[in-house]
């Protein structure tokens, strides 16, 4: 992990300072020459998180249900806020974006007495996500953008007594963003931290 | 503030658990009556058949499609797709005879007349003890891993594929700190042996932690139809 990280400040030092003569000569004040984005976002789904920490009762016999899981404590609707993130980007090339993020995941629910309902505890709990991603723009205009992305991190969470350490592999086979230096994005993401659409907005300075 | 919007934008990933409601008491009802009860009287009308065949003078057992028996002992039959049967020699209609059946695990019981159905639907072998105590009268003893059903039956207007029984008895299904006992109601159960599935009378399932009663369900039937009445209504 350490050599992980001393790997990426790495690489992020040595794209930074190394700058294509091209790069130099152009109008100053263009929103590609601004090297650092800022981003708040939400969305998708967090599979990951479901799979790890909701516990469904299928029961065991009699059609799928013991006598045990009918009348032992029991589980009421669990909800999660979705992954919320925030990042701090590298525009590294006009191809080429290094993201930071750190992703929050909200998860609460209660637990009943299985005999009488009654409600016995309310549980909270979170995931916690950091995950750097490669950004690889493959349209890019002043004020429109496209991309894909691709990102491994580190997640742990906690809830109703379980903690869990995982890797976290995630994609964004597609993402847009529009926008000036303060710009709007949407994306289809595709991974460990949560699948399907997110959206945002962001800042480039 | 921030706590108050990250939660309104929550959404539910999980309805929640299964639990003790009308529905999955009616349901468990069901098939504790279907193992403990309607199984083991559906067994003894199936073996009037195959008693025909060893002990008859009708010998059709292997007319029907896809049905196998082999004799694996000098009394005992493997039926192919229902289990095995051991006669102790005698015929099920001898007074004092004792047959001794085991239904085949992790089986489908389809509940039909043919002997294309199978054992249990809880997925427990199912041993079914038939004691002849006088012509047309049976003492039935069913059990399981977890459960237990002692019956009487008794057989009227007997035919081939349709007959009629009348049982009684009663039984409990143990499951650690929870249990259920089941018993027939006092009027008796009659149930036709024909394809509609027609019964008459009522079970009552009670469920236990100890001593504690925590529920019960009762099921009442009427010809084609039955109805529930549990204390979660």
């Amino acid at each position: 992990m350490k050599r992980f990280l001393v790997l990426c400040v790495a690489l992020v030092t040595a794209l930074a300072v190394y700058c294509p003569v091209s790069a130099r000569g152009r109008e100053a004040g263009n929103l590609n020459d601004m090297r650092y984005e800022v981003r708040l976002g939400w969305g998708g789904y967090p599979v990951a998180d479901v799979i790890n920490f909701v516990d469904r009762n299928c029961g065991g016999y009699f059609g799928g249900r013991s006598l045990s899981s009918i009348y032992g404590d029991y589980s009421g609707p669990v909800y999660m806020t979705g992954v919320i993130s925030a990042e701090f980007d590298f525009v590294l090339r006009r191809w080429f974006t290094l993201s930071l993020g750190i992703g929050w995941n909200g998860i609460r629910g209660e637990t009943h007495d299985g005999v009488t309902s009654s409600l016995k505890s309310k549980d909270s709990g979170y995931v916690a996500t950091f995950l750097p991603q490669a950004r690889f723009t493959y349209f890019s205009r002043e004020y429109f953008k496209m991309y894909s992305a691709v990102g491994l991190g580190l997640s742990y969470g906690q809830f109703r007594g379980r903690a869990v350490i995982s890797p976290c592999f995630h994609t964004v086979p597609f993402g847009i963003m529009a926008g000036g230096r303060v710009f709007g994005f949407a994306e289809l993401a595709l991974g460990m931290l949560n699948i399907g659409a997110t959206a945002g907005i962001g800042v480039r300075f | 503030m921030c706590l108050v919007v990250f939660l309104a934008v929550s959404c539910r990933v999980y309805k929640g658990d299964n639990h003790a409601d009308s529905y999955i008491l009616e349901e468990t009802s069901e098939n504790l009556f279907a193992g403990y009860v309607s199984a083991p009287v559906i067994f003894v009308d199936w073996m009037q058949d195959f008693n025909g065949y060893l002990f008859g003078e009708n010998g059709s057992w292997n007319d029907i499609a896809g049905v196998n028996v082999v004799q694996t002992g000098e009394h005992a039959y493997h039926i192919d797709g229902f289990g095995l049967v051991d006669t102790g020699g005698k015929s099920l209609d001898d007074p004092g005879s004792v047959w001794s059946i085991t239904a085949e695990s992790y089986a489908r019981w389809t509940g039909f007349s043919s002997l294309q159905c199978f054992g249990t639907a809880n997925d427990e072998p199912l041993a079914v003890t038939v004691t002849c105590g006088s012509e047309n009268m049976w003492e039935l003893s069913a059990s399981s891993q977890s459960g237990h059903a002692d019956l009487a039956v008794t057989k009227h207007d007997y035919e081939i594929g349709n007959g009629t029984y009348e049982a009684r008895g009663d039984g409990s299904f143990d499951d650690g700190d929870y249990s259920a006992v089941f018993s027939i109601g006092p009027e008796g159960l009659t149930i036709v042996r024909d394809d509609a599935g027609v019964m008459y009378g009522s079970f009552k399932v009670e469920f236990m932690s100890g001593e504690q009663k925590l529920d019960t369900c009762v099921m009442s039937f009427y010809g084609n139809e039955q109805s529930f009445t549990t204390s979660r209504d």
